[in-house]
């Protein structure tokens, strides 16, 4: 993936001590970081506590961070190993779930078990999904393809330009005015 | 920040998709350090892209960097660490190194030896002086040669001076025209050339034969 150059441009300056740069990871993973750890832990609370924690160690750890693996993929094994040592805590005093860190390990993978809902939560979480879905429907055609290319296919500026048969400055264009349309029916949402 | 934000959002945009290089992306990075305005798109592109992957949104997630940064502005900056070696790898160079030496110099000295570039053990001669309890010269076999100098005793001791000389002048005698004629005709040992060419040592003792 094209954005990992993103990320690793980040986390060098993270190491270098720039923590601003380790802010704009945050604002760039916090919803994948959330919505991955709500799999494993119910209260909505405790899922953005369990957040919260998991990139105070990512940042403490950072320093330690060689690369080998990209960015996300070493965030995610944080992520997991502290909503696991949430759960192990959580099961030491009174259970107040049915379910202990075994149990839990299995519903990794139907996620749909372990999404915690609340009224609210669903109400505007189905919201901003539909204005995104419904702000990209009413996008000019070539930039819905950019836009779509980009986010759906995942292919580089390079290949969508092929692919459209256009100059790579135009695309870049198209997936910039595209998002901008999108962020502008967003934006009342999650003021 | 002197360029307009138009422009701005725009190299934002690319950056989230990974699309900037050099300077550009320099640029837009200290951009967006100094710009709320930037960061809030930089967070909304992100999340416009984690909706259409349904990877997202997640309630109250979108709070998530800003109580964190308010938790570590207390802690110290993250100093750079150089990426750490592994302790165990570290003395393996010298190792190797010395290992490789102490090969060559094994090697070379076996070579050597075996070669019999130095002159071989002569009976009678300085260096392989025996024990005059030993009835019968060694046989000329170099190792057993190599034995015998290191089971030698100081030179000066009362060891050394019983020779074959004087202990058993004629098996001294047998003992040197065995050891001459086996070296003319018996390869050295050494590869190239050197086997080809025979080395004899050989000093005549107090009644040599003739």
């Amino acid at each position: 993936m094209p954005d990992n150059v993103s990320d690793r441009e980040l986390v060098e300056r993270v190491q270098r001590g720039e923590r601003k740069a380790f802010d704009l990871l945050m604002l760039k993973y916090q919803h994948r970081i959330a919505k991955l750890i709500a799999r494993y832990v119910q209260d909505p609370s405790e899922v953005l506590d369990v957040a919260q924690e998991a990139f105070m160690k990512a940042y403490r750890a950072i320093p330690k961070f060689r690369g080998d693996s990209a960015f996300y993929t070493w965030m995610y094994r944080i992520a997991i190993n502290t909503a696991k040592n949430h759960l192990a805590a959580q099961a030491r005093r009174p259970r107040e779930s049915g379910l202990d860190v075994a149990d839990l390990e299995q519903f990794d993978g139907i996620p749909e078990l372990k999404e915690y809902v609340t009224p609210e939560g669903l109400a505007l979480t189905e919201e901003i999904q539909q204005t995104v879905i419904a702000a990209i429907d009413a996008l000019p055609e070539d930039l819905k393809v950019a836009i779509s290319l980009r986010e759906l296919e995942g292919l580089s500026y390079e290949d969508i330009a092929r692919v459209m048969e256009c100059p790579i400055g135009t695309v870049r264009s198209r997936i910039f005015r595209a998002r901008e349309a999108i962020n502008a029916r967003l934006e009342p949402l999650l003021d | 920040m002197t360029v307009n934000a138009p422009d701005s959002n725009e190299q934002v945009s690319a950056f989230v998709d990974g699309e900037l290089r050099g300077p550009a992306r320099d640029r837009v990075v200290d951009a967006l350090y100094g710009s709320s305005e930037l960061r809030r798109a930089w967070a909304h592109f992100h999340l416009i892209g984690d909706v259409v992957r349904k990877i997202g949104p997640v309630p109250g997630a979108g709070s998530i960097a800003g109580n964190v940064n308010a938790a570590l502005s207390a802690e110290p900056v993250v100093p750079f660490e150089p990426r750490p070696r592994r302790p165990w790898l570290v003395p393996l160079p010298g190792l190797a190194f010395a290992a490789a030496i102490a090969a060559v110099a094994v090697l070379g000295i076996r070579s050597l030896d075996d070669g019999g570039v130095q002159p071989p053990p002569v009976a009678g001669a300085s260096r392989p002086e025996v024990e005059a309890t030993s009835s019968l010269p060694a046989a000329p076999d170099p190792a057993a040669s190599r034995i015998a100098s290191a089971a030698a005793p100081p030179a000066g001791s009362e060891a050394a001076r019983r020779r074959w000389s004087d202990v058993a002048p004629n098996a001294e005698a047998r003992l040197n025209v065995y050891l001459v004629n086996h070296n003319e005709y018996a390869g050295n040992g050494v590869r190239g050339v050197l086997p080809y060419v025979h080395i004899v040592g050989y000093q005549p003792a107090a009644g040599d034969y003739r």
